[in-house]
């Protein structure tokens, strides 16, 4: 299947993340690069320094996907096992009989990067949290679709995730660091398409969603 | 400056991310939230809990002594000296 219609989209991955560079991926031109991080340098430090690498993956793709100016739109942001890494820290903590990090806690919970992308680029538009195993990006879609149709407005959607930590390796099948953005507008006949992917193929993985995005450019 | 104020700053730094700073960044009699060092209301329930643990003091979460204690590392330090 091919997406015809334009998609307004953007994706970060180690050492792949422009338009050329995924295209170069698609044909075997390019590949992942582990020890390549999002710089977020152009946040100020106060607030950079909170940030896990989820989070700056989703500010780096935010940043090439809109312009400054762009209007508040709903917010619907999706990960199959958001910030394990800081609820695994945690849980250790309980184990050792030590102090919670309130921090951590705070910025562990499923729906605390919309918050907090909210609060950074001070939106006040809904935000929806979603987590829904390996039908994540899938079901983030559709509620994006689904907000964009009922609100008649188009939506910003995030699916974003990263490898499992050592200890929960056994449950993991993702194989990197991946943020995928795109705006969700159901008056686009793109929109009506990649739901018909998606309920076709709700396991879709975020990689190979994006190759239908290029066969399309090509 | 005495090793005890070094060792809060050290300790600041370290417990709240300020990847970019030396403990001579901070100022002793500084404000350290809101103006002057600029921090917020995580960082000081942040900041309580790294304290506890490091110099073992007791905090009650809402007195308003508590507030005062950590208005600067000088009041911060001052406190630690005094209750431990």
């Amino acid at each position: 299947m091919v997406i015809k219609s334009k998609v307004i989209w953007s994706a970060w991955a180690p050492g792949v993340s422009t338009k050329q560079e995924w295209e170069d991926w698609s044909h075997n031109l390019r590949g992942f690069d582990k020890n390549q991080k999002p710089d977020v340098s152009f946040i100020k430090p106060m607030v950079r320094r909170r940030l896990s690498l989820l989070a700056k993956m989703v500010f780096v793709t935010s940043y090439s996907l809109i312009d400054e100016d762009q209007e508040q739109l709903p917010l619907v942001f999706a990960s199959r096992f958001g910030e394990m890494e800081k609820t695994v820290q945690l849980l250790t903590n309980l184990v050792n009989a030590e102090g919670l990090s309130p921090t951590s806690f705070g910025l562990s919970v499923h729906n605390s990067l919309v918050g907090m992308y909210g609060m950074i680029n001070k939106w006040t538009e809904s935000s929806t949290a979603i987590g829904a195993g390996n039908r994540s990006l899938t079901s983030g879609f559709i509620e994006a679709y689904s907000q964009s149709k009922s609100f008649q407005m188009p939506v910003l959607y995030f699916y974003y995730d990263e490898p499992l930590p050592e200890v929960y390796s056994r449950y993991d099948d993702e194989s990197l660091p991946i943020c995928f953005g795109m705006i969700v507008d159901a008056k686009n006949d793109s929109a009506e398409q990649i739901l018909d992917v998606v309920k076709s193929e709700p396991e879709l993985s975020p990689l190979n969603l994006i190759r239908l995005f290029i066969t399309k450019d090509a | 400056m005495t090793d005890l104020e070094t060792k809060i700053k050290e300790l600041i730094i370290e417990s709240l991310d300020l990847e970019d700073m030396v403990a001579d960044d901070i100022d002793t009699d500084e404000a350290l939230f809101v103006d002057g060092l600029g921090l917020d209301s995580i960082d000081a329930l942040e900041l309580g809990l790294a304290v506890k643990n490091e110099f073992h003091v007791v905090l009650e979460a809402s007195s308003e002594d508590t507030k005062k204690h950590f208005y600067s590392v000088a009041t911060l330090a001052n406190f630690i000296r005094n209750n431990k």
